[in-house]
């Protein structure tokens, strides 16, 4: 069997593996906050599947800086970022990842905490101006205990790698 | 198709690399040759035809870190099936072994990493029972049998 017998038949199998779909758009007031390192960050419950600790991070080739490499989630290979080094330009050990709910790819994100489900008035949240450098990758921001907490733009944190491997 | 696909697995101290045994039409000992090429030579004499000469460890150091050469021994080439008008040789002096998996134990990568991965060569991944990962590399591909300078010189 060639290499490219191999891809074909793994790309038309596929499609059985994927999970349910997940809607990470849209803004809930419910929230996952999770920390990686000082930073906290948030998503909508709906759009993790699951925690998983201990993993081993594989390197990859010719990845930007802020993908350490993939994670073997139940013998599925998963792109694992470190939104530490996105942010701040520093990598961070992830202690445990989230294993996300999407429809196209398979992707995990490194925390160091899972911190807790917080329920927020939307009048809470607050939203990014374009400009700002840290809106890049969010969709909105609330204080939460005194501190900055970032919900998490799934859609630009993947389009900033398809444009970072071209 | 065969859903058990023959590969040869090569071991690489921390990971190893698979080849998928149809890229390839043909195995020759080093032996066999009466002029060995040079390590790191970009071409060698295949029945009398200048053939490009790819050095699995030097493919290899340039897709994952720290990979120290092997250079003792007799080497093998792979003689890479021929595609479009172009073939190639793939050396290695590492031992290798030929073994079969279930299809679906390997695993393409990531759908945001597929393309630009594919281009260097790394079509698919498998964890081992060990959870070792395993590169399956497709080293015929046009693009990903350039040498390491040429592919520096296209990066």
């Amino acid at each position: 069997m060639k290499s490219s017998e191999i891809k074909e038949a793994l790309s038309a199998s596929e499609g059985l593996e994927e999970i349910g779909l997940a809607d990470t758009e849209e803004l809930k007031s419910r929230f996952f906050v999770f920390s990686v390192g000082d930073l906290l960050f948030a998503l909508p419950p709906e759009a993790v599947h699951e925690i998983i600790a201990g993993l081993e991070v594989y390197p990859l080739p010719s990845c930007p800086p802020y993908i350490p490499g993939l994670v073997n989630c139940h013998g599925q290979p998963y792109t694992a970022f470190d939104l530490r080094v996105l942010f701040e330009n520093e990598r961070q050990p992830a202690a445990m990842f989230l294993v996300l709910k999407l429809e196209q790819d398979n992707v995990a994100i490194g925390c160091t905490e899972v911190n807790e489900i917080v329920d927020l008035p939307a009048s809470s949240v607050s939203t990014f101006a374009a400009a700002d450098a840290d809106g890049r990758f969010c969709l909105a921001m609330f204080d939460h205990g005194g501190q900055r907490v970032l919900v998490l733009s799934i859609p630009q944190l993947l389009a900033q790698l398809e444009q970072d491997l071209g | 198709m065969a859903d058990t696909p023959e590969v040869f697995l090569l071991d690489y101290g921390r990971f190893d690399i698979l080849l998928p045994a149809g890229d390839f039409g043909e195995l020759i000992s080093g032996s066999e040759l009466k002029d060995l090429p040079e390590y790191g030579c970009p071409a060698c004499l295949l029945r009398g035809r200048e053939t490009r000469l790819v050095w699995l460890d030097n493919f290899v150091s340039h897709l994952l870190p720290a990979v120290e050469a092997e250079t003792s021994g007799l080497p093998t080439f792979f003689v890479v099936r021929e595609r479009r008008t172009e073939e190639a040789v793939l050396a290695t002096y590492r031992s290798f072994e030929l073994l079969t998996f279930p299809l679906h134990e390997l695993k393409l990568l990531p759908a945001g990493l597929r393309k630009r991965l594919g281009l260097l060569g790394l079509v698919a991944v498998r964890f081992s029972t060990a959870d070792r990962l395993q590169y399956l590399l497709d080293v015929s591909s046009s693009g990903s049998t350039a040498t390491g300078r040429d592919r520096e010189k296209t990066a």
